[in-house]
């Protein structure tokens, strides 16, 4: 079960990878366990594209736990104030938008 | 609400297309698709029984165990590429086929993070070239995840992006033999 924080967090972590989205952002309020999930799975995949990103999640979360799962659940709220105060530097998502688009469906299967 | 309104308007554009332009089969009844005026997707009716039909940036269809399947037709402008780029050489670069060598060397670099990409989400995948209706596909297929690239041979200025999340072969051929 999600916060109202855990809420805003992770959509604001969304917004900051993958830009502003009005659907995704009518549906925060449905988030839940499964979105946590897929946007793990996104920043996961979005470090092969951005090396930015990749710098930030090694950086915040070091050594072997990096790929362990559920490591977005634990730090939702630390690394969501790490990607605000470094978002300039993310400059885009970096792979073709192709790629990218495909998370946004991810994000709202967990919700319909 | 909207979502419903949404269903309704999919079903409204498709009953409009077969009283305009075919005859009504009412043994084999269709739902037409309609991404752009280069890509459109006909499929039987049953093949929307028990699915969710979202709007997304993409359409997004959702099936009664979980899997799903998402559309987004892309053009150069969405990719940002240059406006002489060859789109039929977007699914050769983006799935490893080539080495990217377009104009821009950034252009060039995010088409092999957008392979390393896909060879993270697919795992081993392989890629097969068909045409259905005029149609170039591309076919990445990973174990649980697949994406498909389809090209319109008379008109290439969009591609037809199609991911596939836990889809069967069947159903994966089901979709790309729809392609109009």
């Amino acid at each position: 079960m999600l916060t109202e924080t855990d809420k805003r967090d992770l959509y604001e972590i969304i917004e900051s990878t993958i830009g502003q989205d009005a659907v995704i952002r009518k549906s925060l309020s449905s988030f839940n366990e499964r979105t946590v999930v897929v946007v793990e799975a996104m920043i996961n995949e979005n470090a092969r594209c951005n090396s930015n990103m990749k710098e930030l999640v090694v950086g915040l979360i070091s050594g072997s736990s990096y790929i362990a799962k559920g490591w977005l659940k634990r730090s939702l709220r630390e690394f969501n104030r790490t990607l605000k105060s470094k978002k300039v530097k993310l400059n885009g998502y970096g792979c073709m938008v192709s790629v990218k688009s495909y998370w946004k469906n991810a994000i709202l299967i967990t919700v319909i | 609400m909207k979502k419903l309104f949404f269903c309704f308007l999919l079903f409204a554009i498709s009953s409009t297309s077969y009283a305009e332009n075919k005859p009504v089969d009412s043994i084999n009844p269709n739902i037409e698709l309609v991404f752009s005026p280069n890509f459109r997707l006909d499929l039987p009716v049953e093949f929307f029984n028990f699915t969710k039909i979202a709007s997304a940036d993409d359409i997004l269809i959702k099936f009664q165990n979980g899997s799903y399947l998402s559309f987004k037709a892309i053009d150069r402008v969405d990719e940002g590429l240059d406006p002489l780029f060859d789109l039929r050489l977007y699914p050769e670069f983006i799935l490893g086929l080539r080495k990217p060598d377009s104009s821009s060397n950034e252009t060039n670099s995010q088409f092999i993070k957008s392979l390393n990409a896909y060879k993270h989400r697919l795992g081993n995948f392989q890629v097969t070239i068909d045409e259905f209706n005029n149609k170039v596909v591309y076919l990445a297929k990973g174990d649980q995840e697949s994406v498909a690239f389809a090209i319109n041979k008379h008109n290439v200025e969009q591609i037809l992006v199609i991911n596939f999340t836990n889809i069967d072969d069947k159903k994966i051929y089901t979709t790309l033999k729809g392609l109009r």
